[in-house]
């Protein structure tokens, strides 16, 4: 669902990059490489997950299903990347936090430019695929984020190991497996979102 | 001139709507009125555009009481317009399923090296799937020893979907064997199905099996 105030965040910002001329003009190499890593992360994020369920050889790794997960918003990130490079979009050198403005320029240009949302205030829509795109990429954002500050956190490291237990620790290892899985499901469901967008226009 | 050039491609979409919608049943004949009413043309166009047709080779025609049964002929019918007409028969079909149209897409690019064929059967496409239905996809690959490469591509691309898929692959001299028995997977594929790739190599295939072993 669309917090209004990343609609509102949104808005603002891209209005301005719009008048502005702030966008870069991909190349199609980058074009390739967005598709190309969005692809391969995804691969990486099912064969890991393979490996778990196949076989023994990763049991005692702890980190192979947070890996799952990383690789699944991966995919995604890259996938809006090539969405909006087929539009001739790419993030100006230097943009601050990606990931927050690749999220808000996805709900910008594919839900709300154009849509009563740009006028009209915050409502919920729940009925398009591209809706059902977004809160697929928002949920898995969220969650890889996160454990991946979390991971990142060496100073803290009560801080840390609380956060994490609350992730992945606490769970049993099926449990984990199960979370790595429903997170490379909705990176899969989340590329054939858009690639049908793309295939479709609509 | 435009006007010569615009009549060709009119007929030629006629033909491929008749002659497509007798392909994916290729062992079936059907009346000018079940023709007319399945590819939504009318029966006066039906009637004037099938004599063509056998005329050309493409279709015959075989009388039961009063009516006129059309089927494919297979033995004269040319490759190309076989093919023309399944291209145009498998556009419907994918349409029903862009899913499916994004698997090809990754095939298409994972086994561009490759030589294959690949035909699309099953509930789907008879019109008994229920929603939990898998995909049913045949693969004809030349050589039965690169059977295992063509699995561990294949698989490695289904990874990246949701839709489910039930694959099957057969060397070209295993499939020949399998339309030669009466309860195999080939000859039900034979039976029903829409070329998704290879479309000029699988007619090949089927004219020489029907030139060599009769229907």
């Amino acid at each position: 669902m669309l917090e209004p105030l990343d609609i509102e965040q949104a808005k603002n910002l891209f209005k301005e990059w719009d008048l502005k001329h702030a966008w870069r003009s991909p190349t199609p190499e980058f074009i390739e490489h967005c598709k190309k890593k969005a692809r391969e992360s995804l691969d990486l994020a099912g064969y890991l997950l393979e490996k778990i369920e196949d076989t023994s050889e990763l049991e005692n790794n702890d980190t192979v299903t947070l890996w799952i997960i990383t690789q699944s918003y991966y995919s995604m990130f890259f996938e809006v990347e090539y969405l909006l490079s087929l539009s001739g979009k790419k993030l100006p050198d230097g943009t601050k936090d990606t990931h927050k403005t690749i999220y808000l320029a996805f709900i910008y240009y594919y839900l709300i430019k154009g849509s009563e949302l740009e006028q009209k205030k915050p409502m919920k829509i729940t009925t398009s695929r591209m809706s059902r795109a977004l809160t697929i990429f928002k949920e898995l954002q969220d969650e890889t984020l996160e454990l991946q500050r979390v991971a990142k956190s060496a100073e803290d490291l009560k801080r840390q190991k609380d956060k994490r237990h609350s992730f992945t620790y606490k769970m049993s290892r099926s449990a984990e497996i199960s979370e790595a899985k429903t997170s490379l499901e909705k990176a899969k469901e989340f590329r054939e979102l858009i690639e049908e967008y793309i295939l479709t226009g609509k | 001139m435009y006007n010569i050039i615009h009549l060709m491609n009119n007929y030629k979409d006629t033909a491929n709507k008749i002659v497509g919608n007798l392909l994916p049943d290729i062992l079936e004949s059907k009346s000018l009125h079940q023709l007319a009413l399945e590819t939504k043309l009318s029966y006066v166009t039906v009637h004037k555009l099938v004599p063509t047709l056998i005329k050309k080779g493409t279709v015959k025609v075989e009388k039961k009481g009063k009516a006129n049964l059309i089927s494919i002929n297979l033995e004269q019918a040319s490759v190309d317009d076989l093919s023309s007409a399944m291209i145009y028969q498998k556009s419907l079909i994918l349409q029903k399923h862009p899913k499916l149209i994004l698997l090809l897409r990754d095939l298409e690019e994972d086994l561009a090296d490759k030589f294959y064929t690949l035909l699309f059967f099953g509930s789907k496409i008879k019109g008994t799937a229920k929603s939990s239905s898998d995909f049913d996809l045949f693969f004809i690959i030349p050589k039965r020893e690169e059977l295992e490469d063509y699995h561990k591509t294949i698989n490695k691309i289904l990874r990246l979907h949701t839709i489910k898929v039930d694959i099957n692959i057969a060397a070209i001299d295993e499939f020949m064997e399998m339309l030669n028995q009466k309860y195999t997977v080939g000859r039900a594929v034979f039976q029903k199905n829409i070329v998704l790739f290879g479309t000029e190599q699988y007619y090949a295939m089927v004219k020489k099996y029907v030139r060599t072993s009769g229907y």
